[in-house]
């Protein structure tokens, strides 16, 4: 055996060995950045486990034994290693002669030979790892706070939640929505606030007006029933109450009959709608109110006593009506003119004590007064009633994202030398479906500089009727166009 | 490694070695200033090679050659090329002479070319048919009359010298001739400290007489030496790679070959690379050619081999300086590390 192969077989090891040192602190670099990425991305959705040392120590001798077997894969030839050793070593051949002759005779002159040094320039490798060495510390040791602040950054809708929230319980609060329906209300409400991103704050806020659309929807759907009822109970009330005004003579007793009979009609209509809710009056005006209607229902009247009881039972379940639109009002889930509608000025415009005089003229018919009197009694429902333009109010803006213009084919025009004036209007063109629109317009056939655009010609069948009619005896008639 | 051919033993190695030394000595003694050249040329007549100087005139070529054929005892021939000089004048030719029977039959008269060293003074003065001439004796040491072939007295070298001035007039040398050349050297100016050595110890120019003499028996050693002079492997792939390099389509040929090169060099350059690094090695007292033989040589082997193009001519480059660029780019042993990496030496 040569004796310049112990040193070789070294020197083989040593560039190896550099080679493998090499990839391992180029890759741990890689490796670092990685695994501070993933430290990250953990940390920001959920926590670390707790032996997470384990499988990054793990990994990186994974990478160690990849560096290793890609290094061994690429390994230098070792004739040209053993010719670098010879050259680095001035053996001028000899160590490369030594692999394909004996050269044993002059291995003892040559001396021992040197192990070249492997220099790696390392500078910009370290550099690097340092540097990922640094952003993985980073990623460990930054509060989750504030990593979590720059993955998902805060969405203020405190003040949304709360408001909806509140009408949530007025909703409930008012047997508008059951306990269940108000439960799950809350329960996606919440799932929305936790859900809320600054990163996408569209979703949050589509979700919160959809919720928002949908209470609405609910109350005004409620109130306008309200509304409906509120009517009605004014219509009694109004009723009961000129009843209670009707003189109580012999010669007024039909009328004070018809009166309570027609009141009794509409109480029962009442009843049937829903709207005198027991639950909504103290235990001995709930008595009474029921034993009123009983004997209204059987055609008795009901003594005096019994039609103030039941009056203020109506004005009870009025109060609960305002009170339930008041307070739909105040939580911004009716618009502003369907709250102006329950104001008090707007409950009929007649006094009872002049009803009661119509009510002994008319035989005691409610029904009648109201039909000739339905617009001055603030029937809902009239052409002359309500605001004059309803307020603007301004919700949140709508995206802009995914709208296009529809597209729209104009027409063909004729050529620009065939067209001719067919009058000037500051209204935008029609767009027809491509028919050329001359001699059709609105001012066809007016004449410049004078006359009605809305002028018509006389057809030659109307020429004599329009001429007898200007010639008839005592008019003066103007001159009739030919 | 038993059917490898035996390297040289220290034993028959070292007295080449002497031999050489000491031929190196004498011609330093006799000329002065010139060890390198001098090495360079004992180089080119160790490998059998021929040796072409450029140099100005008086620089002292001609008594390179001559102390040379005188330490080697060597025959020595000098002929001064012109213009009018023909091929019969080098080679020799066929005169009409009377026999002792009376009758005539034709003579052949050897020229000066039957010598061993053939000093080929302003070879580019001559004209191409006489420059042509040349061809066979460089390459087949023989010539060839009239359907005769003679063989040249062996060792036949031609040193020829070129003047790089005065150009007007001359013929330079076709790329076939100057393929034939082993080396060529450039014979530059000596500085002052030697001028002056040369002015106090050499009256009127005459050379010292070399005090030792190498025997035929030495040169022959010599020849037999350098025949088992190792060339690794990787030293021959060394050379073909080299070689190659310095065509420029080639893969590993560097940015000045591509861009000044027109023609590389030809395989003979690489077989003399080869045999010239031999000799420096054994100059060096090596049984083995290494990678530094091959770049001492390599200059002087391929610098008249490579045509280079107008490009270079335009840009004032020669052929030295895409050599340099080529020695310094191509990688020895071609072991490719990654470019931070990099051998020091302990």
């Amino acid at each position: 055996m040569s004796t310049i192969d112990p040193a070789l077989q070294s020197f083989v090891r040593r560039v190896h060995a550099m080679m493998i040192y090499r990839s391992v602190l180029r890759w741990s670099a890689l490796w670092l950045m990685i695994a501070g990425v993933v430290v990250l991305g953990i940390r920001f959705t959920s926590d670390l486990p707790g032996d997470w040392w384990k499988y990054l120590l793990a990994s990186w001798t994974l990478l160690v034994a990849i560096a290793w077997y890609r290094e061994s894969q690429r390994r230098p030839d070792p004739k040209q290693l053993r010719a670098a050793f010879d050259r680095q070593n001035h053996a001028g051949g000899l160590v490369m002669a030594a692999a394909e002759v004996d050269t044993r005779s002059w291995e003892a002159r040559s001396g021992s030979l040197a192990l070249p040094s492997v220099q790696w320039h390392s500078g910009s490798a370290w550099l690097g790892t340092i540097l990922a060495l640094v952003f993985f510390i980073t990623a460990l040791l930054v509060p989750v706070k504030y990593a979590r602040l720059i993955a998902d950054p805060p969405l203020e809708i405190s003040q949304q939640v709360e408001d909806l929230h509140e009408q949530i319980d007025v909703l409930e609060s008012e047997y508008i929505l059951s306990p269940q329906q108000a439960e799950n209300k809350r329960e996606e409400l919440d799932r929305i606030a936790d859900q809320a991103s600054g990163l996408n704050p569209s979703k949050t806020w589509e979700a919160l007006d959809q919720l928002l659309h949908t209470n609405e929807q609910i109350a005004q759907q409620q109130a306008e029933d309200a509304l409906s009822k509120l009517n009605a109970l004014n219509e009694a009330s109004l009723l009961g109450k000129a009843l209670e005004m009707l003189p109580k003579g012999l010669e007024d007793q039909k009328a004070f009959e018809e009166g309570l009979k027609q009141l009794g009609q509409l109480m029962n209509q009442l009843n049937q709608d829903g709207a005198l809710d027991p639950n909504n009056l103290p235990p001995e005006l709930q008595k009474a109110m029921q034993q009123a209607l009983k004997q209204l229902g059987q055609g008795e009247g009901p003594d005096a006593e019994q039609l103030k009881q039941l009056l203020e039972a109506l004005e009870n379940n009025q109060d609960q009506l305002l009170d339930l639109a008041r307070q739909l009002a105040q939580k911004g889930l009716i618009p502003p003119n369907l709250t102006d509608q329950f104001q008090p000025g707007e409950q009929g415009g007649l006094d009872p004590g002049p009803l009661a005089d119509l009510l002994k003229q008319h035989g005691g018919d409610f029904q009648e007064l109201l039909e000739q009197l339905g617009p001055e009694l603030g029937g809902r429902g009239d052409a002359n009633r309500g605001p004059g333009h309803a307020p603007l109010s301004y919700g949140n803006e709508s995206s802009e994202e995914g709208a296009e213009f529809q597209e729209q084919k104009l027409g063909l025009s004729v050529p620009l030398e065939q067209a001719k004036l067919a009058g000037v209007t500051i209204t935008a063109p029609e767009v027809t479906g491509g028919e050329a629109i001359l001699g059709q317009g609105a001012l066809n056939t007016a004449q410049a500089g004078g006359g009605n655009a809305l002028a018509a010609p006389v057809l030659p069948r109307h020429r004599t009727a329009v001429k007898r009619f200007f010639t008839r005896p005592g008019v003066n008639p103007p001159a009739v166009p030919e | 490694m038993s059917d490898s051919p035996a390297l040289l033993k220290p034993a028959e190695l070292d007295p080449a070695t002497a031999i050489t030394r000491q031929i190196c000595e004498q011609m330093d003694r006799c000329l002065l200033g010139r060890e390198s050249l001098h090495r360079l040329v004992l180089t080119g007549l160790l490998s059998r090679g021929h040796i072409l100087l450029e140099g100005l005139p008086g620089l002292g070529k001609t008594a390179l050659v001559r102390t040379i054929g005188n330490i080697l005892q060597l025959d020595f021939n000098r002929v001064q090329f012109t213009p009018d000089l023909m091929p019969s004048d080098v080679l020799g030719s066929h005169i009409l002479q009377q026999t002792e029977s009376g009758q005539r039959e034709m003579i052949f008269e050897p020229g000066p070319v039957f010598t061993n060293i053939l000093l080929a003074d302003e070879i580019n003065r001559a004209s191409p048919k006489t420059q042509s001439a040349m061809l066979e004796t460089m390459q087949e040491h023989s010539v060839t009359l009239r359907g005769q072939t003679r063989e040249l007295p062996q060792p036949f070298f031609v040193i020829a010298s070129q003047n790089p001035i005065e150009m007007e007039g001359t013929y330079p040398l076709p790329e076939a001739q100057l393929d034939r050349f082993l080396f060529r050297v450039m014979f530059d100016a000596v500085d002052a400290g030697v001028l002056q050595r040369i002015i106090t110890e050499r009256r009127q120019g005459d050379l010292p007489s070399p005090n030792w003499q190498a025997s035929a028996d030495d040169l022959n050693y010599l020849f037999t030496v350098m025949e088992r002079i190792y060339l690794p492997k990787p030293v021959a792939g060394y050379i073909a790679r080299l070689v190659a390099a310095t065509h420029p389509n080639h893969a590993e040929a560097p940015e000045s070959v591509k861009q000044y090169v027109q023609y590389g060099t030809s395989p003979r350059a690489a077989i003399a690379m080869g045999e010239a690094a031999r000799a420096n090695a054994l100059l060096d007292g090596r049984p083995t050619v290494g990678f530094e033989d091959v770049a001492a040589v390599a200059k002087p082997v391929m610098n008249h081999r490579l045509i280079l193009n107008y490009q270079a001519r335009f840009d004032r480059v020669d052929a030295s300086r895409v050599l340099t660029d080529l020695l310094e780019e191509l990688n020895e042993t071609g072991l490719e590390l990654p470019a931070d990496v990099s051998l020091q030496n302990a």
